[in-house]
């Protein structure tokens, strides 16, 4: 009996140990294909968030590039060198670059409000991933004032 | 037998090690990824906020130049608070009056525009960044420092028991004259000339002169009496004009005589395009741009400050009155050529400014007097004129 009840103990066992193998081979599979989702996804994530930050930045310095403009040549100057553009193809760094994956569009508008002191600059900065270009744009728009200053 | 049972009890300890195992491993595995995703979320957010704070950041500075753009058309600080927006990012400009204490004018302005952008199209919360600028007006020109001051010769005359007290300094660009003839001159403060001319005083013992707390009692040039040249004020007539005429019953197209009128321009001002004769007794409240203006003999002109445009102009030749009474608490008088006051009845007096681009004669006879102190009067020169510089930006 002693001998039948240890058999029986030792067989169950050995079903145990392939039904738990099994299991945790199933667990660990699922886990691990969720985390490579994750981490792709982050991955993914990750590579968006540079493209943005970038943008945020080539879109910010292209508000200041036009303060600059106009504090030295005044507001003519944003006119007289075409400061308005379409869809310009920038490398990270703000450099036209026909293989950049940044794409800029500026646009002036004088006279904003029907008001000739002021002039709207409205920078769109967007990017392609894969080739494709990104609904995602960055938009920043500044209003510069022009007003007689008396020394 | 033993052997058996040991096996028994190692197969038994070994039960549930691997899903354990598993288990464990998956923990740390989805603690990583979870710690992972965190990190970068955080990522995402801050480079969402640096966003939206640098689209704050203009939109707040937009404020500040549209509101700058509305000053510099028409300086008029009642539009504060200032609110707009652009799509869905808004802007409030607010302004800080600092008053200068003598001229009581609006000498500096800080305006601080909050510029609020949401933080996604779903959520009602906004980042917010402050832009400030500070804006100092043009300083008043400064022949409003003088009591009494003239772009060519300035003459002062008592006779006969008469009195002329100044409160204030006066001054000439060309010579100055002060005289008197049994009447008495005293000014409390300084009368300079633009160099190389001088200020002559004519007086006697019986008709002394005191400048700045000297008395005089012969004829001397004055020392140390020389100073650079004033500048004249500056109106922009055509909004005084508007505004006449935006009150219809303020605006006058022709010479007018007024006879015994109360005279309360609705927008502060009366705008004459002709001469303007005071006849009898007339009362002014706030102020008149005529050609000329003449105060006629035995007239008696009062005017009272009313509202920010306190002047009597005249634009075209001369403010003038022979033997008229003047009663002015508070106006800035200008002629555009001269200024002849002569042998003003009773106790006239004038507080406020008075100057001229050419002659400034101010007579007073037979016992009379007239009492003249300088104060800087409430006036507004007009949008066109009142200009203003930034002087500090904080972005």
């Amino acid at each position: 009996m002693k001998n039948f009840m240890l058999k029986m103990s030792t067989l169950n066992n050995k079903a145990f140990t392939l039904v738990e193998a099994l299991f945790s081979s199933a667990i660990v599979s699922i886990v691990f294909v969720s985390v490579i989702v994750i981490f792709v996804q982050t991955v993914c994530i990750s590579g968006r968030a540079d493209h943005e930050y970038i943008a945020v930045n080539l879109a910010k310095a292209r508000i200041e590039f036009a303060r600059a403009l106009i504090e030295a040549n005044g507001f003519d100057s944003l006119t007289e060198t075409k400061f308005g553009e379409s869809s310009t193809r920038l490398n990270a760094h703000g450099v036209p670059d026909e293989n950049g994956i940044f794409y800029r569009s500026t646009e002036v508008i004088t006279d904003y409000d029907d008001n000739e002191r002021l002039t709207q600059v409205e920078v769109q900065v967007g990017y392609s991933s894969m080739g494709v270009r990104t609904k995602s744009q960055t938009i920043m728009s500044m209003i510069f004032v022009d007003f007689k200053e008396e020394e | 037998m033993t052997a058996q049972i040991n096996n028994s009890i190692i197969v038994k300890n070994k039960k549930g090690v691997v899903f354990v195992s598993a288990i464990v491993f998956s923990t740390l595995m989805i603690t990583m990824a979870v710690a992972m995703s965190n990190i970068l979320l955080q990522d995402v957010h801050m480079i969402k906020r640096l966003k939206h704070s640098t689209q704050a950041q203009y939109i707040a500075e937009t404020g500040i130049n549209i509101a700058l753009a509305a000053l510099a058309d028409y300086f008029d600080l009642s539009i504060f608070p200032l609110t707009g927006s652009i799509g869905n990012d808004t802007y409030v400009v607010n302004a800080k009056i600092e008053k200068d204490a003598e001229t009581e004018q609006e000498a500096r302005v800080l305006l601080t525009s909050v510029g609020s952008v949401p933080r996604g199209t779903r959520s009602t919360k906004t980042i917010s960044r402050i832009v400030g600028v500070e804006i100092e007006r043009k300083a008043l020109p400064s022949s409003m420092n003088h009591a009494i001051s003239g772009g060519w010769w300035l003459s002062i005359v008592s006779r006969n028991d008469s009195q002329i007290s100044i409160n204030g300094s006066m001054h000439s660009n060309l010579n100055a004259i002060v005289s008197t003839l049994n009447g008495t001159v005293k000014v409390s403060d300084t009368i300079t000339t633009s160099a190389p001319w001088k200020v002559s005083i004519c007086a006697s013992p019986a008709g002394p002169i005191e400048v700045n707390d000297v008395t005089y009692t012969t004829w001397c040039h004055l020392p140390d009496c020389q100073g650079g040249i004033i500048e004249f004020p500056q109106f922009d007539y055509n909004y005084y004009k508007e505004l006449s005429q935006q009150a219809s019953c303020d605006y006058y197209k022709g010479n007018v005589t007024f006879e015994n009128v109360t005279l309360k321009p609705k927008n502060g001002i009366i705008y004459v395009d002709g001469d303007v004769i005071f006849s009898g007794i007339c009362e002014l409240y706030g102020g008149i741009i005529a050609h000329n203006i003449t105060v006629s003999t035995g007239a008696r002109f009062s005017q009272y400050p009313s509202g920010d445009i306190n002047v009597i102009v005249c634009r075209k030749d001369r403010f003038e009155t022979y033997g008229g009474f003047l009663h002015i608490e508070e106006a800035l008088i200008f002629s555009n050529r001269d200024c002849s006051l002569v042998e003003m009845a009773d106790t006239s007096e004038i507080t406020g400014v008075l100057t001229t681009y050419g002659w400034q004669n101010l007579q007073v006879l037979d016992g009379n007097s007239i009492t003249f102190t300088h104060k800087y009067p409430r006036v507004n020169f007009g949008p066109n004129v009142s200009s203003f510089k930034a002087v500090r930006w904080n972005r």
